[in-house]
Order: C-alpha cells, then sequence, then structure tokens
C-alpha cells in the first residue's frame, strides 16, 4: 500500500519533470513594462556619480590648461637681461657686432606691430643701424625715463653698441593690490536643496541572521531637503550650516500580515508580534494584527506561531506580504566647503558632520493603496551622528544666484538602533541640488 | 562565463534581449508549475507574471550556488503559496470520508499509458488543501514539517492532507487510463 503511495509521488514527479505549457504572450508584455520601471535606483546614482566625477575633472583640466596658457606667456629678454613681462617701450638703437655676436631682441606682448627676432646672427665689423621705432601701448604708470641698460652686453661690445631702452620699474603683485580696488565678496549665502538618497549598510559580523536580514530586506531611495547658511572665511574656505528633513525606509518582504486578529487576542498589554530587522526590533502596537513568515519564521517572536494559531482557519483577511518600515529626521549638519576652482562653475570639496534626530518612527503594511499601521521600532537612537563627504559643482547664474549639484556619501557613526548587536553599518549614498542667494 | 551567467548579467544590466531570452527559455516549465498550484487558468497567469517580477527583481540575489532553474521554480512556488493564503475563503473540501482506502488501485504499469498533460489535469482536479500539500511534498520534496509553515496548517494536517490526496489521485489515474484503454479498443 505505502509502495503504491509512493509510486504514484514517482509517476506525477517523473511524468510532469519536463512538461512544458506554453504561457499566452500577453504575459511577457505585462511583465517588462514592470520590471523596466522598477528598476534599481542603485545604478542610477552612480550614473548620477560618474557624471559628477566626469564635469569635475573636466572643469580641473579646463583650470589646469587656462594656468597652463597663462605660464606660456613669451620671454621678453634680451641676453643676460631679464625684463619684466608687459614691458612697452620705445627703442631707438644702433648696434654694431663682432663675429658671429647673438644679440636678441625680443618683443613681449602687448606687441601688435613687430616680429620676434632671436637670435640675429651679425656679420663681423658689419655696423646695422636699427632705427625702430616700436611703439606700445604703454600705461602711464609703467614710463619712465630712458637709460641705457647696463649688462645688456659684455663690455666689447659696448664700445660700438649703444643701446636705449627705458627704464622699467618691475610690476609687481603689490602694485595691483594697493592700485586696483577689488570687488567686496559676498560673505554670506543661504542655499535649499533636496536629494534623493540611496541608503544601505554593511556588516563586519559573521551574524549568520543579520546576514539573512540584510538579503531579505530591500532598501527604498528616500529623500533629504531643507536650508542651509553658509559663511564664507576667505575666498576658499566657508562653513555651513543648516535644518534637513530626511526619511529613511525599506521594505520586508515575506512577512505576510492578515488583519482581523483582534477577536482572538486575549493577551493584556504588550505586543503581541516581534519582527527583527536589519534596523532593529519592530513591535507591533495594532492588537489586530497577525504576522507569520514562511520565508524566515525565525525572524517572528511570538506567542501564536502557526501550530498554534491559523490565519486560515480563522478567516482572517490578508493584507499583504511586504511590511514598510519608514523613519525620520531633523538634521543638524556643520560641513566645511573648500573652493578647488573658482570660475562660472565653482567645484568644492565638502566634509563635515551632522547630528540627526529621530522625528518618526512607524512601520505599516499596504493594502489597496491605503496604510494599514503595525507598529514602531523599538530601541531607536533620539539622536545619531553621521559624517559625510562630498562634492559640489555650483554654476554661477549671476553673481548673487548660484545653482548647486552636490553628489554625497553619507556614513554613520553610529547606527540607529543602540540595541543592535549584528555590527550593521549604515551608509547613504544623495545627490543634492538647489539653488543658493550669496549676499 | 556560462552562457546562463552571461543572460543573468545581461538582465542585471537591463538588457531587454536577456531578459525577453530568460523568460522564454524558463516560463513554459515554470508555468506547468503555476497550473499545478492554481485554482484556474487565469491565476495560473497571474502567478507566473507575479513570479517572474519577483526573479527579475531579485536577481541579483542569485549567488550561482545550486540549479538557477530550482531557484526560479522556488520564487513560482512561493508566488503560489502567497495566492494561496491571500485567498480568504477556504475552499469546500470534497468529503473523502466515504472514499473507501482499500479501494482497487490500478497496477503501476497503468500509470506509465498517462501523459504529462492527464497528469496535471488530475492533480488540478483535487480539492486546494491536498493538491498544495501533494505538490509540495510529492513533487517539491519538502517535509512534513516544512510544509506545515508554509500553508499554515499542523504537520498531522499535513499528512493527513497528503495521505487523501494520493487516494484520489489513485482513484482518477484509474478512471482516466480505463477511459483512454476504453478509447483504444473502440477504435
Amino acid at each position: 500500500m505505502a509502495d503504491s503511495r509512493a509510486n504514484i509521488d514517482l509517476v506525477f514527479r517523473n511524468g510532469l519533470k519536463d512538461f512544458e505549457v506554453l504561457p499566452p504572450s500577453e504575459i511577457w508584455d505585462n511583465i517588462h513594462p514592470v520590471i523596466k520601471r522598477r528598476k534599481s535606483p542603485l545604478p542610477l546614482l552612480r550614473a548620477a556619480a560618474a557624471v559628477a566625477v566626469i564635469v569635475s575633472l573636466g572643469f580641473l583640466a579646463y583650470r589646469w590648461s587656462m594656468e597652463a596658457s597663462l605660464d606660456l606667456i613669451p620671454e621678453s629678454v634680451a641676453e643676460n637681461q631679464q625684463l619684466p613681462s608687459s614691458v612697452a617701450a620705445t627703442v631707438t638703437s644702433v648696434i654694431s657686432g663682432e663675429k658671429n655676436r647673438n644679440v636678441r631682441v625680443v618683443s613681449t606682448r602687448p606687441v601688435n606691430t613687430e616680429p620676434e627676432i632671436s637670435p640675429v646672427s651679425l656679420p663681423e665689423k658689419e655696423i646695422i643701424p636699427v632705427s625702430e621705432k616700436v611703439s606700445y601701448s604703454v600705461p602711464s604708470y609703467l614710463l619712465t625715463d630712458y637709460q641705457s641698460v647696463k649688462g645688456l652686453q659684455n663690455t666689447s661690445d659696448r664700445k660700438n653698441t649703444k643701446v636705449v631702452y627705458p627704464e622699467i620699474k618691475p610690476v609687481t603683485y603689490e602694485y595691483f593690490q594697493e592700485n586696483i580696488e577689488m570687488p567686496a565678496m559676498d560673505r554670506w549665502s543661504v542655499t535649499a536643496m533636496a536629494s534623493p538618497t540611496y541608503y544601505s549598510q554593511f556588516t563586519s559580523s559573521g551574524n549568520d541572521l543579520a546576514k539573512k536580514l540584510m538579503e531579505s530586506d530591500q532598501t527604498r531611495v528616500s529623500y533629504t531637503g531643507g536650508v542651509s547658511l553658509a559663511y564664507r572665511i576667505n575666498s576658499r574656505f566657508s562653513i555651513q550650516s543648516g535644518l534637513y528633513y530626511s526619511t529613511l525606509g525599506q521594505e520586508m518582504n515575506g512577512i505576510t500580515a492578515y488583519s482581523g486578529f483582534q477577536k482572538y487576542d486575549n493577551s493584556k498589554g504588550g505586543p503581541n508580534f516581534k519582527v527583527l530587522t536589519a534596523n532593529g526590533t519592530v513591535q507591533t502596537n495594532n492588537s489586530d494584527i497577525f504576522l507569520s513568515s514562511y520565508s524566515l519564521p525565525e525572524r517572528i517572536l511570538t506567542y501564536f506561531t502557526n501550530d498554534i494559531f491559523d490565519p486560515v482557519k480563522a478567516s482572517l483577511s490578508y493584507v499583504s506580504s511586504t511590511l514598510f518600515q519608514d523613519m525620520s529626521f531633523l538634521e543638524l549638519p556643520v560641513v566645511v566647503r573648500y573652493k578647488v576652482i573658482d570660475r562660472k562653475v565653482d567645484l568644492n570639496l565638502i566634509g563635515g558632520m551632522s547630528y540627526n534626530f529621530l522625528l518618526g518612527n512607524v512601520v505599516y503594511a499596504e493594502k489597496d493603496g491605503g496604510r494599514y499601521p503595525v507598529g514602531t521600532t523599538e530601541g531607536l537612537n533620539d539622536v545619531s551622528l553621521s559624517s559625510s563627504l562630498g562634492m559640489g559643482m555650483e554654476y554661477n547664474l549671476s553673481q548673487n544666484l548660484s545653482l548647486n549639484l552636490e553628489p554625497t556619501f553619507r556614513y554613520y557613526i553610529n547606527p540607529f538602533n543602540s540595541a543592535r548587536s549584528t555590527g550593521l553599518h549604515p551608509y547613504s549614498l544623495g545627490v543634492f541640488s538647489g539653488l543658493a542667494y550669496k549676499f | 562565463m556560462s552562457e546562463v551567467r552571461e543572460i543573468i548579467k545581461g538582465c542585471l544590466e537591463g538588457n531587454r534581449r536577456d531578459q525577453e531570452l530568460l523568460y522564454r527559455r524558463h516560463a513554459a516549465k515554470l508555468f506547468v508549475v503555476c497550473l499545478q498550484y492554481a485554482a484556474d487558468y487565469d491565476e495560473a497567469k497571474d502567478i507566473l507574471q507575479e513570479g517572474f517580477i519577483k526573479i527579475f527583481e531579485n536577481l541579483r540575489q542569485y549567488k550561482f550556488e545550486g540549479s538557477f532553474e530550482g531557484w526560479m521554480r522556488r520564487i513560482t512556488v512561493n508566488t503560489a503559496l502567497e495566492k494561496y493564503r491571500s485567498r480568504n475563503n477556504l475552499y469546500k473540501v470534497e468529503d473523502i470520508d466515504q472514499i473507501s482506502e482499500t479501494e482497487s488501485e490500478p497496477d503501476s504499469e497503468e500509470y506509465t499509458g498517462l501523459e504529462a498533460s492527464d497528469l496535471l489535469s488530475i492533480i488540478r482536479e483535487l480539492p486546494p488543501k491536498y493538491r498544495m500539500v501533494f505538490n509540495l511534498y510529492a513533487i517539491e520534496g519538502y517535509s512534513h514539517k516544512e510544509i506545515s509553515k508554509l500553508v499554515n496548517i499542523s504537520e498531522g494536517t499535513s499528512k493527513s492532507n497528503l495521505s487523501r490526496a494520493r487516494i484520489i489521485l489513485q482513484r482518477r489515474v484509474g478512471s482516466y487510463t480505463g477511459i483512454k484503454k476504453k478509447i483504444i479498443v473502440n477504435g
């Protein structure tokens, strides 16, 4: 009898093993738009970060190329004599030279009339009259008395050479500092920014349950937004603080929630169910809810196990197989910004710390687009501390207004939950964007 | 890198061609699983659709340990179980106490005359509670303890349901083979 029963098991198992039935074609048509729409946000953030890095490197390269081109001003020197740049003079000289004597006469910017000559080989004993009047556009403050320049040529040359150069005052940085009025720097700025945030965590412990929880719990894209005030200490450094509101959330799949349990709930006080999650333990405060997990039963802590209470037999109403865990924070960051590039598009390095004050803590299921409350996560820290590192691009729309884009990595120094000992380290990635007003 | 790995990698990168290839290769086999568990044809379509969406969404979690087909099959079965649990109405189970457990069974040779489509039809005629336990135990290889957690029943109920499922199946197999024989004899 038993053999025949086992035999019939094998008949069905083997008989159906390779059997195939083509499903209707519309199923793939329904699947594809869904998986396309629900594409993981991580690649998008990666792409945004990559774009930010590429753009930043582009501007760095642009800045370096600009600096390099400034360094490539032609040397305006006579042999053994260095003249300051931007020199302008009227030169009248008669040069006679000896065999193979080299005289370098090189014009400097702004020169628009004479080609550069360097070096010039002069025939022996040949007197070359040079009667050139080279006019340059010269600021009046640079022009002084003319006099011969000592040391231009060696002693033997001086016998036959008379070179008259203007006396040229070296133009120094201090000169401009004293004489050019710089525009006043806008010290303060107010910035409004928002960012989608991808939150995740890694574990440093070998705790199997923690790993399983991390695998089954899916983080969701969250949002951060707020206003900050920055003070510019000097042209490069500024310090910034403000107030931000942020949300964090995750989905816990494989936990089936039923409603209608209240009539069977005879317990007084205390939660009926506790659910272990990567962010801490959720305890139910809705006595009408019944929870079970078929994929990871050990994550549900309850007296109402499946062998004691069957929700299907009890005709409880199915709500959902996914729970949502949401937290919200008020953030108080203190950030230092260092301006690497100061042009039309500025590039800043940003680093700092943030105090995060817990505002909201809720766990719920969704049914027909509405929320069905389940409970809260216990043991969450009222205040957590996070460090942040980012790179900010600032496009100046006008003198006072700029558009900001800041890819930011944030690492949470102390986890959200003080009760956990799973060695989990939360972090988040976000791309902040917004407007800044300087005054 | 094996072809399966290539296809999975392509799917993870959002390549539509690889996604469709993965679906076309496995949909027909997984649809049989859906038909085994579903209450009707429409529900089987829903299970296949939801199951494949989960497969694509959780593809990153497949660590290339064990059979990929087995991994997809588990997700499909779990989706079918969720559907089963979500149905609030309890199925009215056929009163099988009247079925004699000593009813004569067809010879095992007669089983071999049945085609896979016949076997599928026979399974689908089972009351849902029996069908669930039979599928999970006889086809998927779960233990009664595991089934009790998956279907939210006691181990005793699981054993009892399996036993009754087997009796019904044996009876129906007999009637199928009888009908087939008559058809062959008559022409």
